[in-house]
């Protein structure tokens, strides 16, 4: 996972070089979606992705943040209250991961790649759909994205998250703009980037509480600094 | 010399796809009502589904990814969704329409009624979905669709005043019996016809199929740049020769037969004929484009493996999707709707979705990350904002005027 063509071997956000990426397989079959992404704590505390979760089970939660969706969500799990993992997402480990470029690609063959291995750790929706809060509980907005970095660790490596990107959610917020001054075409950039005006960029560990099962992260205003693209201008 | 075949068939292939279903009844019925004023709608459409068409081709082949992927990725699934149902329920409208079109010419040609003969077009685009090589489908229904220059023909013969239908092209006016707001109903219509959003979904899924690189933007862009263009001169002669049989008499045009009429009154029995086997070739094209657009575009959101270069048991589901949507399109057709009707709604509706999938085209060709050096330069930027107001407006638009005209009646 070194090489240059390789987003994960530098800094990336997951929402906008990642997640709903299409999976190939070593043959350049097609496999499935990136639908979600597998976030651990490891055991010194940092926090990283560990696996793409692809499949219904990662696919219909995304769509439940509002009532529509929560109730489509209900539906989709009435279809299957027999199935004890019915929830539960396939997974594909991140050591299967050859490179990313414009889609993912895996090391392996498609065959009998995708298993459901249980829910193992949080998962990078959850984090999308948490509210951002200030310190007296005034709400601030919502995650828009979450910047990882790859870094060598010993024994390996490992893909940490190093920050989030906190604005209001306005339509565009997976166009790239608001980390992209300079991409075209003028009108649109601007519009989505007078949208995208509130948006911000806060280090992970600037942060005051990540509180996974409220779903709320609380953050002091002013931790909050400029956005600007992974891994500097230009990205 | 094999290269210069290779660019040349491209070209031919574009300019016999370009038409379909939708290009001929609303070309035709334009012609006959209004003249060639509402030409330059024609060409207004043309330029803009070469800059679409480039744009996704250029994306398909730097990034590799089609349409529906770039949907999902920059809309996420829940707008991609929603955009997805909006353009898949347009696009198997247009299915409908194209496969109640091969169906009509064939009626024309045996007298069987359509009815009877479209499960057995539906089964025949089925099989060649199944079964044909994307190249020899391509190929060899683009090739036959070129005869429709019999209606370029047609119009020489029929010997028109040139000087008043450039007249009529450059000047913004309508025939004094029509209404504005009419007039503005078949300029969306036919800027739907023109833009129809299928054949990018296809344009686009075609360049990952046949696995373009940089070195394919060439040829992809003489293709673009030449065929379609010329495809649209076949629209515009479609348009002339319903102006000068159908103008005189006040008449409208509500057949596919009345469409082929103008090649019969220049050119006899035979002009027909030619025409008839490019109604054939043209819609059943098309007709296999929609049902391919259909399984790509869902393939694509879903992230299945589709596409014609991997075997048929390799991508199951695109191919259940494909079997499906055939089965489905020919129900609603078997319901005895009128194709013609059909084709009217499909083409306003096309408008409509639109700019569902231009915009998300227009933001990632201009995306450093998916494109690299090759990003949108200024002259793509500035007629894609043009043409992105414009698609905008058209799409909002559409109903009130369809409500208000009452679908141009």
């Amino acid at each position: 996972m070194s090489d240059q063509d390789n987003r994960l071997s530098g800094a990336l956000d997951a929402v906008l070089h990642l997640l709903d990426r299409q999976v190939v397989d070593a043959e350049g079959l097609l496999v499935c979606k990136v639908d979600d992404l597998e976030l651990t704590v490891f055991d010194d505390g940092v926090l990283g992705v560990t696996g793409l979760l692809c499949g219904s089970a990662a696919l219909v939660p995304r769509y439940a943040d509002d009532g529509l969706g929560r109730r489509l969500h209900a539906l989709w799990r009435r279809l299957g209250t027999q199935q004890a993992d019915r929830d539960d997402p396939y997974r594909i480990d991140l050591e299967l991961v050859h490179r990313l470029r414009s889609g993912v690609e895996l090391a392996v063959g498609r065959e009998g790649v995708l298993v459901r291995q249980g829910e193992r750790g949080h998962r990078l929706n959850d984090v999308l759909q948490m509210t951002v809060q200030d310190l007296a509980g005034r709400r601030l907005g919502r995650v828009l994205d979450v910047r990882l970095e790859h870094e060598t660790v010993d024994p390996g490596e490992r893909i940490r998250v190093t920050g989030l990107v906190v604005g209001h959610g306005r339509p565009g917020s997976y166009f790239g703009y608001d980390r992209r001054p300079d991409m075209g075409p003028w009108m649109v950039n601007r519009v989505v980037r007078w949208l995208h005006r509130h948006s911000a960029f806060v280090a992970l560990e600037d942060l005051d509480d990540l509180d996974w099962v409220a779903g709320i992260i609380r953050v002091d205003p002013a931790r909050l600094g400029p956005l600007e693209a992974a891994g500097g201008s230009g990205g | 010399m094999k290269k210069f075949f290779a660019v040349a068939l491209g070209i031919l292939t574009a300019i016999g796809g370009f038409v379909d279903i939708g290009d001929l009844v609303t070309n035709a019925q334009v012609g006959a009502r209004f003249g060639l004023s509402l030409g330059w709608v024609v060409l207004f459409g043309i330029v803009g589904i070469c800059v679409f068409a480039e744009m996704s081709g250029r994306v398909a082949a730097i990034s590799g990814r089609a349409t529906f992927d770039i949907v999902r990725e920059r809309l996420g699934p829940r707008v991609g969704m929603a955009n997805l149902l909006a353009s898949m329920a347009v696009t198997l409208l247009t299915f409908v329409a194209e496969i109640g079109g091969v169906a009509l010419a064939l009626q024309l040609v045996s007298s069987v009624n359509y009815l009877l003969i479209a499960p057995f077009v539906a089964f025949i685009v089925w099989l060649i979905l199944w079964r044909a090589r994307f190249s020899v489908m391509e190929n060899v229904l683009g090739l036959c669709g070129l005869t429709l220059i019999v209606f370029a023909v047609g119009l020489w013969q029929l010997g028109p005043d040139w000087g008043s239908f450039t007249h009529q092209l450059v000047v913004v006016d309508k025939p004094g019996d029509e209404q504005w707001r009419t007039w503005a109903y078949y300029a969306v219509a036919l800027f739907g016809a023109a833009m129809t959003p299928y054949e990018v979904f296809f344009f686009s899924s075609g360049g990952v199929e046949e696995r373009w690189t940089t070195e394919d933007l060439g040829v992809m862009r003489a293709n673009v740049f030449i065929g379609f263009p010329l495809g649209g001169l076949l629209s515009l002669a479609i348009a002339g020769s319903a102006a000068m049989v159908f103008g005189p008499i006040d008449a409208s045009v509500d057949t596919l037969g009345q469409v082929g009429l103008p090649a019969a009154v220049a050119l006899g029995k035979i002009g027909l004929a030619v025409a008839l086997v490019g109604f054939v070739a043209a819609t059943l094209g098309a007709a296999c484009e929609c049902g391919l657009s259909v399984g790509y575009s869902i393939a694509q959101y879903r992230g299945w493996q589709w596409g014609k270069y991997v075997r048929t048991q390799v991508a199951a589901r695109f191919h259940l999707v494909l079997a499906l949507s055939t089965v489905v399109a020919t129900m609603v057709l078997l319901t005895k709707v009128d194709p013609i009707l059909v084709t009217e709604f499909s083409v306003v509706f096309s408008a409509i979705a639109l700019p569902l999938t231009y915009f998300p085209i227009l933001v990632v060709a201009n995306d450093p990350d998916y494109m690299g050096e090759h990003v949108n330069g200024r002259l793509a930027n500035v007629l894609g904002s043009i043409y992105l107001v414009v698609i905008g407006v058209a799409a909002l638009v559409a109903i009130p005027l369809m409500v208000v005209t009452r679908m141009g009646a």
